[in-house]
């Protein structure tokens, strides 16, 4: 009943309990602080071109080149809790058969990832890079400032394609802001559907509907004419 | 059974190092060592039979890269295993450790409370093991629960981290952006990335991952001719998170010698509780 060992247990058991208890309230905090992001994205320049998905492929794909410009201000989202918030701007497009215009096509064309100072040793980056985000914050655990985005004219990440290969002429495609909070501990929230206690929805963060345009020929082709 | 009871091993994108097999190796087994992180943080033995390896894709001229990798992940497959073999080990330990009448086997003179110690022990099993089923029929998911066992998305997630999934579509269906755990046709390897393409709606739908870590997206990893993956291979959504728990099954898995050092703890405590 008094060995060392029921003794042990006892502590190890208490320990848990205080570590997961703890780990609930943190995770509870979130839900105090309230959350209004706010987002504008437009697509610039689009393109699309033809390519293949790998070097040693055969087939011939259409690929689509949007530039967008984005301005977003998520530095709601940044509390102690936060370990990085991960941004994306994705395109959307309805089917070619579908009439009641529901965007059935998802694709991500530009990411990044945004740490919280605290989880700043994290990220898999070069180490000028990383003096540089470190230097950033300047002993700050937590910095809202890095959820202020201004991209110009950014060209994508990524350059997206359909599975028929056939995107060039597509109408209707818009360019959304979404974000993903990844706590330290606790529940991973996304770009909310719905308002939630002090938790807005992203204002905003949706373009115009804009239409991909043909395929641009060869620049060399072009040069020839 | 048992193997079922295990918080369920999860490796993300294994390869990223990976051993150059010259083609001079194939047909035989050879000790080669996996990468399983970026980084390279934590290297793992493996044996391999390359005889086996070399049936699911020999065809170095063409695709060398693919080769090698798929020797890796049958390399990893097997570590996999251990894994959850280490994850039964540490169950049991947990159990034992947690129940003060267990480590009070030495009283086995006594055939009524021998017995009474064993129903509990019974007990113990069965909760944990309905716990963990009713979990899974609660998120519809196989593997309600995962430790992260690669660097692929960090660093949102690290090795060790444990995350609760969801792989009910009550309100809408799965969409981009989301964490998903999903299987490879033919391979018994969860992965966890993230959703960055969807085409269509539903359970026809063609989705595709990547992790937030990785350059390329997850086409070279699905099984050869799969280019997407469909709904019915997510075995279900990140929704919760839980930092380090994990490691425990981890550092089981890579350092057997610490199992071995868990058990002989456990016999000392049966053997000198003596009251």
């Amino acid at each position: 009943m008094h060995s060392t060992i029921v003794r042990a247990q006892n502590v190890f058991g208490f320990f848990t309990t205080v570590a997961f208890v703890v780990a609930a309230l943190i995770a509870a905090s979130d839900l105090t602080v309230p959350r209004a992001p706010k987002a504008e994205v437009t697509a610039n320049s689009v393109q699309v071109v033809k390519g293949r998905p790998h070097y040693y492929s055969t087939k011939k794909e259409e690929y689509a080149v949007i530039r967008f410009t984005m301005s977003a201000d998520l530095s709601s989202l940044f509390t102690w809790n936060t370990k990085q918030v991960f941004v994306w701007v994705s395109a959307s497009w309805p089917n070619a058969t579908s009439t009641d215009g529901e965007l059935s096509n998802e694709a991500v064309i530009w990411d990044s990832i945004i740490t919280n100072p605290s989880a700043d040793h994290l990220m898999n980056i070069g180490p000028a890079a990383m003096k540089k985000l470190v230097k950033s914050a300047k002993g700050k655990s937590i910095d809202p400032k890095r959820g202020i985005l201004a991209l110009k004219n950014q060209k994508p990440k990524y350059q997206i394609t359909a599975p028929t290969g056939k995107l060039a002429e597509t109408n209707d495609v818009v360019l959304k802001v979404h974000y993903n909070v990844q706590p330290w501990v606790g529940v991973l929230t996304w770009t909310p559907q719905i308002e939630f206690l002090g938790w807005k929805k992203l204002k905003g963060g949706v373009s115009k509907a804009f239409a991909l345009p043909a395929i641009k020929k060869k620049e060399t082709a072009e040069k020839k004419a | 059974m048992q193997s079922k009871l295990v918080v369920g091993g999860v490796c993300s994108e294994p390869i990223r190092n990976g051993p150059e097999v010259a083609p001079t190796q194939y047909g035989g087994t050879a000790k080669v060592q996996v990468s399983s992180t970026p980084s390279g943080l934590l290297d793992e033995f493996a044996t391999i039979d390359f005889t086996n390896a070399i049936t699911v894709s020999h065809d170095p001229h063409k695709f060398p890269p693919l080769t090698k990798r798929l020797n890796i992940e049958l390399a990893f497959s097997s570590i996999l295993n251990a894994h959850i073999q280490s994850a039964c080990y540490l169950v049991a330990a947990l159990t034992a450790t947690s129940l003060p009448s267990l480590t009070m086997l030495s009283a086995l003179g006594n055939p009524r409370q021998a017995a009474a110690q064993i129903l509990n022990f019974g007990l113990i099993l069965s909760t944990a093991f309905m716990m963990w089923k009713g979990l899974s029929v609660i998120a519809d998911s196989p593997s309600p629960i995962v430790v992260v066992l690669s660097g692929s998305m960090e660093p949102a997630f690290q090795r060790g981290d444990l995350l609760f999934l969801w792989n009910r579509n009550l309100l809408e269906d799965t969409k981009v952006g989301e964490i998903v755990v999903y299987n490879v046709k033919g391979k018994d390897i969860p992965i966890v990335h993230r959703l960055v393409r969807k085409f269509g709606t539903g359970e026809g739908a063609k989705l595709l991952t990547k992790g937030d870590n990785n350059v390329a997206d997850d086409t070279e990893l699905y099984a050869r001719g799969q280019d997407y993956i469909e709904r019915k291979d997510i075995i279900g959504s990140v929704v919760a998170y839980i930092p380090l728990v994990g490691y425990v099954t981890i550092m089981l898995s890579e350092h057997p010698w610490l199992k071995t050092v868990m058990l002989g703890i456990m016999g000392l405590v049966v053997v000198l509780q003596r009251e």
